[in-house]
């Protein structure tokens, strides 16, 4: 009997110092085995450091793994094995499956693990095992496919995240079954269709977040029966009609986005009733009417965003606000006069934008408050001075004056203004020098001080330790050597327009990442260096009208990203280098774009590609630069023949070679450059005739081959049988063809268009002539035939015998 | 260089939260959007339509003029499927419209006869049908009119005569039916310019009753 009892302590003790039960610990390993497989090679070591510890018996004491320990079979209840998938790697989505059989779980999140594939949702089991769960989130991964309706039974959920995949679909209204639901985020995905109403039944919601789907129709006004909503985010999707009348009632809400949508009607009054909000973004919708001057006392309103909303503030509105704004927007709000007055006393303002209004006068010593983080005051009529206390601020990091009337210098203290990492002055009419201090502002990233009136021949130059990347000095005064102190980390320098002489520096060379190179429209003197060629990373390349001369160098093809190189209006002799046909940039451009440099992903049009396209100066977009492939050597003194390597850049869209003294014939290679709009070939002594292969010009547009001496057929097909356009032609020896109503000798063998009118044989005209002939005639014939007959039927002479007529 | 693209997701950030553009409102660039909502495009041939710039004049295969007013549309051979809306009416100063060989389909908009700049028309080798809209003979400067191979329908309007520049006509491989004109420029139309129209009779014949018989 004591053996009995010990036994059955022993197995009871065993039993309690078993480790998780052995199905939760199978699951885990399967689930660690699809998404963590072992290297197929030795070298392939693959560093998934949270399975480090998944090699013990007892599962509980896994890193990421939690148990119930309370309960003898200690059951897995939490698994948090967030970002356990290092990038770049990725996972199939069937490992979610792997745990579907832990039915204990409580809590799940498995986000940020690059998860791919839809969510599983077999026919039997599935989420619907995991009766227990309250917690689930498979954020961050790559789900696509739709949201399984399995999800929605699970009745005890509280917390949902399933933002940042792929997801598409609509949103089911069995959304409601999760009646227990607090937090809800599908943010990020591509959900489509209407908001469902039935979300208005989830009364236990606090946060709410539908953000960046392509969500349509109204805002469903059963989302105001959700009292205890803190956290509500439609922001960018599609949804129309007016924000619900008595949104007000969600009188707990404290971050309320809708912004980025195509709302329209006015600002609900309700609005002011919201005395929890602390985050209102209502920018870039359609609404109408004014900005209500309650809004400003919501005294927990940190951050207001109005920007493009459409909505107008009435400027002489008179404004006490009770709130203390960290975050303010007023962009293109329609505020006229000078800058608000109120706003001086906002001493917690970290960011302003008043940019896109119509406002007047000078900035206000008071606005330059040492606590401004970003300044945004661009597309106004402000005027006066840029007061310098604006720079004794230690804490402004964005100042955008851009496109107003301002006057006078720059501050000399300008470089107290450590922390400036964006300094846009641009199109205003600043006078003077570039003040030295400026290259303390060791943060300093992107400077444009472009179309202005600043002058001068010496330039600051930057510590080798500068971070500096976007310099844009173009359309000023400035004069002397081309100034180069602009530190290593340089990707775009552009100092077109200016009055700059001498000869290319080499110390450009130093500038390892330069991606954009415009000097155009200077007095630049001397030759195209050969090292040009080492600034591997160009992708634009604008000296156009300057005063450069020598060869085209043939190390320019070494430049492998180029793919606009504008080199026309200079003095440049000697021949085309056939090496031409190696710029590997030319030689394939996609159709969608890429942006090539972090720092120019922001919707900012830091630089345009000033060239020209398609018969005028032009500004090309920069984010699009890698769809193009821009090749410009006109108005030069560029003499031979026309490389038949050029045929080689098939991702060619422009092609100008315009006034030089070329020779020698077209190269029929020109034929193959099939994705080429625009040709310029005008202005130059080429003979021969136009290519046939020219018919295979699918993507041309535009044609100038004026004023050369072809002769010949113009081809014929594909896009040539739509370059009627006779300037296209003229001034030429010789040139023939139904383009330009010439007709080309009868012996010409080339193939004939097939309605030439003209010059078509028997046209319906010469038909209906005979006919017409043929009809006279027959009816002449028959006139004929009845004339003769009614003669000698009597009918013709009165003087037939009476005997007829008389009875 | 980690520093730098620290900075430069921080300049990034706060950049991206203060200046996104303004949606430019360019009434021909709109017509081409509207243009391109109706049609399906494989190929992404009209990727570079951003409507986000001042006008379209710098999107691929749109052409302008130096005053930035579009003058050519040329998408032929570009495998794009889908209708013809009323908006392309709306390019005043079009003078080349290129969009054979796709698979444009529904009819050719009535609209097309505002373009009074145009010269040529191309909508050759596509599916479009109904009748040719009358509303073509206002366009004045037309010499270029190639329409073949399509499934139009209907008669050749008589208005057309009046199009005293056109050179080249070509309504081939349809299915028009009644007689083919043979006034002002069908004078000078080869047959071939009629050809494979299974219910279109020969030239009308001019002093006797015209005709429209098998329409």
């Amino acid at each position: 009997m004591a053996l009995l009892l010990i036994a059955l302590l022993s197995l009871s003790l065993l039993h309690h110092s078993l480790s998780c039960p052995s199905t939760h610990k199978q699951s885990l390993l399967h689930f660690k085995s699809i998404v963590a497989p072992q290297p197929t090679t030795t070298n392939d070591s693959i560093p998934f450091f949270a399975f480090d510890s998944w090699i013990t018996n007892n599962c509980c004491n896994w890193e990421g793994v939690t148990c119930n320990l309370a309960l003898p079979s200690k059951p897995v209840t939490h698994l948090r094995l967030s970002a356990v998938v290092p990038l770049p790697y990725t996972a199939p989505s069937t490992a979610i499956a792997s745990l579907f059989a832990i039915d204990t779980l409580r809590f799940l999140d498995i986000s940020e693990n690059s998860l791919e594939g839809e969510i599983p949702s077999p026919s039997e089991g599935g989420f619907t095992s995991l009766v227990n769960l309250t917690y689930l989130d498979l954020s961050s991964n790559l789900l696509n496919g739709t949201i399984p309706s399995n999800v929605f039974q699970l009745r005890n959920l509280k917390h949902l995240n399933l933002g940042g995949n792929s997801l598409t679909g609509f949103l089911s209204s069995a959304i409601a079954n999760l009646s227990k639901l607090q937090v809800l985020s599908i943010e990020e995905n591509s959900l489509t269709g209407q908001i469902p109403a039935e979300i208005g039944n989830l009364i236990q919601l606090k946060v709410l977040s539908l953000s960046q789907n392509q969500f349509s129709g109204e805002i469903p006004e059963s989302l105001l029966q959700l009292a205890r909503l803190q956290v509500l985010d439609l922001g960018n999707n599609s949804l129309t009609s007016s924000i619900p009348d008595q949104i007000g009632a969600l009188s707990n809400l404290s971050f309320l986005s809708l912004k980025m949508n195509q709302l329209s009607g006015e600002i609900p009054v309700s609005i002011s009733d919201m005395k929890q909000l602390q985050s209102l973004e209502l920018n870039r919708n359609s609404l109408t009417g004014l900005i209500p001057s309650s809004l400003f006392h919501l005294k927990m309103l940190k951050k207001l965003n109005l920007g493009a909303s459409k909505l107008l503030l009435n400027n002489s509105l008179e404004i006490h606000p009770r709130s203390s704004f960290s975050f303010l927007s007023l962009r293109a709000c329609g505020l006229t006069g000078s800058i608000p007055g109120w706003l001086s006393d906002q001493k917690e303002l970290d960011f302003l934008d008043l940019s896109e209004n119509k406002l007047t006068g000078s900035i206000p010593l008071w606005l330059t408050g040492p606590q401004i983080g970003s300044l945004i005051m661009s597309d106004n009529n402000l005027t006066g001075q840029i007061p310098s206390n604006l720079f004794n601020s230690r804490n402004l990091s964005v100042l955008d004056l851009s496109r107003n009337g301002l006057s006078g210098h720059l501050p000399v203290n300008i470089g107290n203004a450590s922390a400036i990492m964006i300094l846009l002055l641009s199109s205003n009419n600043l006078s003077g020098h570039i003040p030295p201090s400026i290259t303390n502002i060791t943060r300093l990233l992107a400077l444009d001080l472009s179309a202005n009136q600043l002058s001068g021949d010496s330039f600051p130059q930057f510590r080798t330790d500068t971070y500096l990347a976007y310099v844009d000095l173009s359309e000023n005064s400035f004069y002397g050597e081309v100034p180069v102190g602009f530190g290593p980390q340089i990707r775009s320098l552009s100092l077109a327009s200016n009055k700059f002489t001498g000869p290319l520096p080499a110390k450009l060379i130093t500038m390892n990442f330069i991606e954009n190179l415009d000097l155009h429209d200077n007095y630049i003197t001397g030759g195209i260096p050969h090292w040009i060629g080492q600034m591997s990373a160009i992708y634009v390349l604008n000296l156009r009208d300057n005063k450069l001369e020598g060869a085209v160098p043939f190390a320019i093809s070494n430049l492998s990203k180029l793919h606009v190189l504008d080199l026309s209006g200079n003095n440049l002799t000697g021949t085309v280098p056939a090496e031409m046909g190696r710029l590997t940039g030319m030689v394939d451009t996609p159709i969608t774009y890429f942006s090539i440099s972090d720092l120019f992903t922001f919707s900012l049009d830091l630089s345009d590609i000033t060239t020209y396209w398609k018969g005028a100066l032009r500004d090309l977009g920069y984010q699009r630069v890698s769809t193009y492939a821009n090749l410009d050597l006109s108005r030069n003194q560029v003499s031979g023949r026309i490389p038949g390597e050029l045929g080689n850049l098939k991702g060619l869209k422009s092609l100008n070679m315009s006034y030089n003294m070329l020779e020698g014939e077209i190269p029929a290679t020109l034929g193959l450059l099939h994705k080429l709009e625009s040709l310029d070939l005008s202005h130059n002594k080429i003979k021969g005739s136009i290519p046939p292969s020219f018919g295979s010009l699918y993507q041309l547009t535009t044609l100038d081959l004026s004023y050369n001496k072809l002769t010949g057929r113009i081809p014929v097909g594909g896009q040539m049988s739509a370059m009627t356009d006779p300037s296209s032609y003229a001034n030429n020896s010789g040139l023939c063809g139904f383009q330009i109503q010439v007709r080309c000798e009868p012996d010409d063998p080339s193939e004939v268009e097939v309605s030439e009118g003209a010059q078509g044989e028997g046209s319906i005209g010469d038909h209906w002539l005979n006919l017409k002939w043929g009809v006279v005639y027959g009816f002449l014939l028959g006139f004929s035939v009845a004339v003769v007959v009614s003669y000698f039927a009597g009918f013709l002479y009165p003087n037939a015998p009476k005997r007829y007529l008389r009875r | 260089m980690a520093p730098t693209s620290l900075l430069i997701s921080l300049a990034s950030c706060l950049l991206f939260l203060s200046v996104s553009p303004a949606l430019a409102s360019n009434s021909e660039g709109e017509a081409l959007c509207s243009f391109k909502s109706r049609l399906s495009d494989p190929n992404n041939v009209l990727q570079s339509w951003d409507q986000s710039l001042v006008n379209p004049c710098t999107w691929f295969h749109v052409t302008c003029d130096s005053q930035n007013r579009v003058i050519r549309l040329d998408l032929g051979n570009s495998n794009i499927t889908g209708a013809l809306g009323p908006e392309l009416g709306r390019l005043q100063h079009l003078q080349y419209l290129e969009l054979y060989r796709n698979n444009f389909m529904g009819k050719i908009p009535e609209e097309l006869g505002n373009l009074k700049s145009l010269v040529s028309m191309d909508l050759y080798e596509n599916q479009l049908e109904g009748e040719i809209p009358k509303s073509l003979s206002k366009l004045k400067s037309l010499r270029f009119m190639r329409m073949n191979n399509n499934k139009l329908t209907g008669s050749i309007p008589r208005e057309l005569v009046t199009l005293s520049n056109l050179k080249v006509l070509d309504f081939s491989n349809n299915d028009l039916c009644g007689t083919i004109p043979v006034d002002g420029p069908f004078s000078t139309f080869p047959p071939e310019s009629f050809e494979n129209n299974k219910r279109l009779n020969g030239p009308e014949l001019l002093g006797l009753a015209s005709y429209d018989f098998g329409c």
